[in-house]
């Protein structure tokens, strides 16, 4: 299997991953709601980070916890746990966000869903005196509770070594990413997105590993058809996406997915921990300087500023917005965003994808209808 | 012809609080055209250092609700929606962004503010919601952050909430160009732990059978612990309305005509049907006698110094019922369910109220493993009328009223 096959074939299946991953390497793995979560700790333990995304489609076992009008990520995360799909989790660490994750933390620990349940008491307001004050205190408390949580003790060389790893990891999918836009690496956004989500489910020292040699390789993916000048590229924009249809369809009708403004995309990778900083200020640091979840405050406009960045940064002539049903905290932003796009003159598409997380024909047709108008 | 038995059953004082909330949006709206600054601020928010500054706080949540029971709703949130805002949002967000645009609802719209305080305590919505209108009205927005208190308050999370406090006097001091008179403080803080104990003793007062007044006489009266806390007027009020009800326990009057079945409601109320439901419970002799949600405004008086107001706020704002895990919250009710004596419990499974909603399932189990008490979840929303089938209500309350009175005599507490 190549690298690429491998990328794939994890985010085909995380969770049979992480179940091999441990028994091969006999150590525990924790899991995280958010990218928020600052995995460097959790591999700094000697875990193996693990990203909930949610994998099976909702049934019973979460329709018995939560209302119908909650997100497919945190129902599908819990139908993942009840169903026995996690029972290779050790412990959670929850970052409080959005309301519904608020609550998803308090049912998963009602339930005993995992061995030890840990809770982020993130900042709401990023932009604070105080909460930059505050920061550096969570991440020690995090720290404090893993070791608790694991048995262990973690040393400044251990969460400087795991930094030093996340950092390398960052790079490499940044320069993966440059490659495939400039033509060098010419794999289709369906693919890409497929190494984002691997990426935050996999050994961390594998994936950077697997992503130098990938670059090394220069290896030419299967899906050349992208590598067409004429191809006119794209920022998807949304929370956490797992639907390479849709970046099939858009890029079959003459797109290409040059950005990934997702929780499951850049949100989750980007910025690098500042390796001069004691860790907890780095890591502190950087989630206070990475682009914002909309369910964070980072500004009034600060997401409009990174989405336009984005669009100029890769050279894109579009925004489609995978919204999905059931989202407050990027429902209220859209409109926001759809304005602040048009006064710049760049062209949006609002997607509301559902809980089943589907490729329908409606959502066919509106990615074809965008395509031709754009220049 | 005038109903007797109804006449002397209705609360006196609600012509005093239909004057006094009168007077206050009069004032607030006047305010406008002077240099009185006005303050949009979150239920749950730290209103007293704005009394304390003569800033005057406008609550759109109040608001909200004033739309809903005027049954405006449902016509604002589609307007809302015709803005691009998703139908799924919370409704008072809609009605309120709508209104903003309109000048629609009941008054009108609510004064233009000159600064936004949002305080995340009672939800995560309220910061986008207030992040939008500041960028509408192009004023300064405080958020205070209140950790959620899952299980435990860490002592990380105590400081800086404590700091934010320290923060938000600076803000409220730089927009209103004037320093904080921390005496003026001291005597605003301590008329809002009086009016919060009397909240609490009036509502102490329906674990009298019968009960003088119902959680949706509660929902009522609540505007002013919400609006006008710290002030004189409110203590007054709560003070008049407190004697009211002894003088209906003296007398054995009850808010309802019979009362054989106590209820406990859960969330916030679905303003636009309260009459509706108020009558259709009363057909089962039935009185929802208590709730979570009007508790909510006396929830953190054990937090609260009055002797340090300021000092004691982080915690006392930090701790309030929505802020807390979801097994805090079951044991709350459990708690509430015997205090008042309740035959059973009715949910607002409420499509608005994400932090309130999510999590009730887990609690309808908690309780009736630890009281086999009848609980009823009635799927609604607060504000938006399109999202309530009175029909399917309706059904839902006769059945569940039949097994209440199948498994009880009346009266009999299951706890």
């Amino acid at each position: 299997m190549d690298h690429l096959d491998l990328f794939q074939a994890i985010a085909r299946d995380p969770q049979a991953y992480a179940r091999q991953w441990k028994h091969e390497h006999q150590a525990p793995v924790v899991g995280m709601n958010c990218s928020y979560v600052p995995e460097e700790l959790i591999l700094a333990a000697g875990a193996l980070p693990y990203r909930l995304i949610g994998k099976r489609s909702p049934a019973a076992g979460a329709d018995r916890h939560l209302q119908v009008n909650c997100c497919g990520v945190v129902r599908r995360s819990l139908e993942d746990s009840l169903s026995g799909d996690l029972d290779f989790l050790d412990g959670m660490v929850f970052a409080n966000t959005c309301d519904s994750m608020l609550r998803l933390s308090d049912i998963w620990r009602l339930n005993r869903l995992s061995f030890f349940h840990l809770d982020m008491l993130l900042p709401a307001d990023l932009t604070s005196r105080s909460a930059e004050a505050y920061l550096p205190a969570v991440m020690a408390d995090l720290k404090n509770d893993l070791e608790e949580g694991l048995q262990v003790t973690l040393s400044r060389q251990d969460m400087a070594r795991a930094i030093a790893t996340l950092n390398r990891l960052r790079r490499r999918l940044t320069a993966l990413e440059a490659a495939r836009l400039s033509g060098v690496f010419p794999i289709s956004g369906a693919e890409m997105q497929a190494i984002h989500i691997a990426a935050m489910v996999m050994d961390r020292h594998q994936a950077a590993r697997c992503l130098e040699e990938l670059l090394r390789s220069g290896q030419q993916a299967a899906a050349a058809r992208v590598n067409d000048s004429a191809a006119r590229r794209l920022v998807l924009s949304g929370s956490v996406l797992q639907l390479p249809e849709l970046l099939d369809c858009l890029e079959e009708q003459g797109g290409q997915v040059a950005g990934f403004d997702l929780c499951s995309g850049s949100r989750h990778f980007a910025g690098l921990v500042d390796e001069s900083l004691p860790p907890l200020s780095g890591l502190a640091r950087r989630i206070l300087n990475r682009p914002n979840c909309p369910a964070r405050h980072g500004g009034l406009l600060r997401r409009a500023d990174h989405l336009k960045g984005l669009v100029e940064d890769t050279g894109a002539r579009g925004v489609v917005f995978a919204l999905p049903t059931f989202c407050d905290p990027h429902a209220f932003d859209i409109p926001m965003l759809e304005r602040e796009l048009r006064a710049s003159n760049i062209a949006s598409l609002v997607l509301e994808i559902d809980e089943a997380g589907a490729m329908s024909e409606q959502l066919r047709t509106r990615c074809q209808a965008f395509m031709e108008t754009l220049p | 012809m005038t109903d007797p038995d109804r006449e002397r059953r209705k609360i006196k004082s609600v012509a005093r609080m239909k004057e006094i909330m009168t007077d206050y949006y009069i004032r607030a709206k006047e305010a406008e055209n002077t240099s009185q600054p006005v303050a949009w601020i979150t239920s749950g928010g730290p209103v007293e250092p704005l009394i304390a500054m003569d800033i005057i706080p406008v609550y759109p949540e109040n608001h909200g609700a004033m739309i809903g029971a005027s049954k405006m709703g449902g016509e604002l949130c589609a307007q809302a929606e015709a803005m691009g805002y998703s139908r799924d949002l919370c409704s008072y967000a809609r009605a309120d962004l709508a209104c903003a645009r309109s000048h629609g609802g009941p008054i009108g719209g609510l004064p233009r503010p000159d600064l936004l305080v949002c305080c995340n305590n009672i939800c995560s919505t309220v910061v986008k919601w207030y992040e939008i209108q500041a960028r509408t009205f192009n004023v300064p927005l405080f958020i205070l952050d209140t950790p959620m208190v899952h299980t435990v308050y860490p002592d990380s999370a105590r400081a800086y909430v404590h700091e934010q406090i320290r923060e938000f006097v600076a803000f409220l001091e730089e927009v209103a160009g004037r320093a904080l008179d921390r005496d003026r403080m001291q005597e605003v803080g301590k008329l809002s732990v009086q009016a919060q104990k009397l909240w609490s003793d009036i509502l102490q007062t329906t674990t009298h059978r019968p009960s003088p007044m119902s959680a949706f006489d509660a929902f009522f009266h609540l505007a002013l612990i919400v609006t006008l806390r710290g002030t004189e007027v409110c203590v007054e009020y709560y003070e008049q309305l407190l004697k009211e009800m002894h003088q209906r326990i003296d007398s054995s009057i009850g808010a309802v005509p019979r009362e054989d079945f106590r209820l406990l409601w859960d969330n916030l109320p679905i303003w636009y049907r309260t009459k509706w439901l108020s009558s259709r419970f009363a057909e089962h002799n039935a009185c929802l006698v208590a709730d979570t949600y009007t508790s909510a405004w006396c929830s953190s008086l054990d937090h609260i110094d009055e002797g340090d107001f300021l000092g004691s706020m982080a915690e006392g704002y930090s701790r309030i019922y929505l802020n807390q895990g979801v097994d805090l919250m079951a044991e709350k009710i459990v708690s509430m369910l015997k205090t008042y004596q309740a035959d059973g419990l009715v949910m607002h499974s409420n499509r608005s109220c994400k932090p309130y909603s999510l999590g009730q399932y887990d609690i309808q189990r908690i309780v009736q493993d630890r009281t086999s008490c009848p609980v009823l979840i009635l799927e609604a929303d607060m504000v938006d009328e399109r999202l309530f089938s009175e029909s399917q209500a309706g059904t839902r309350i006769d059945a569940f009223m039949e097994m209440i009175q199948a498994r009880s005599q009346p009266g009999q507490n299951p706890g």
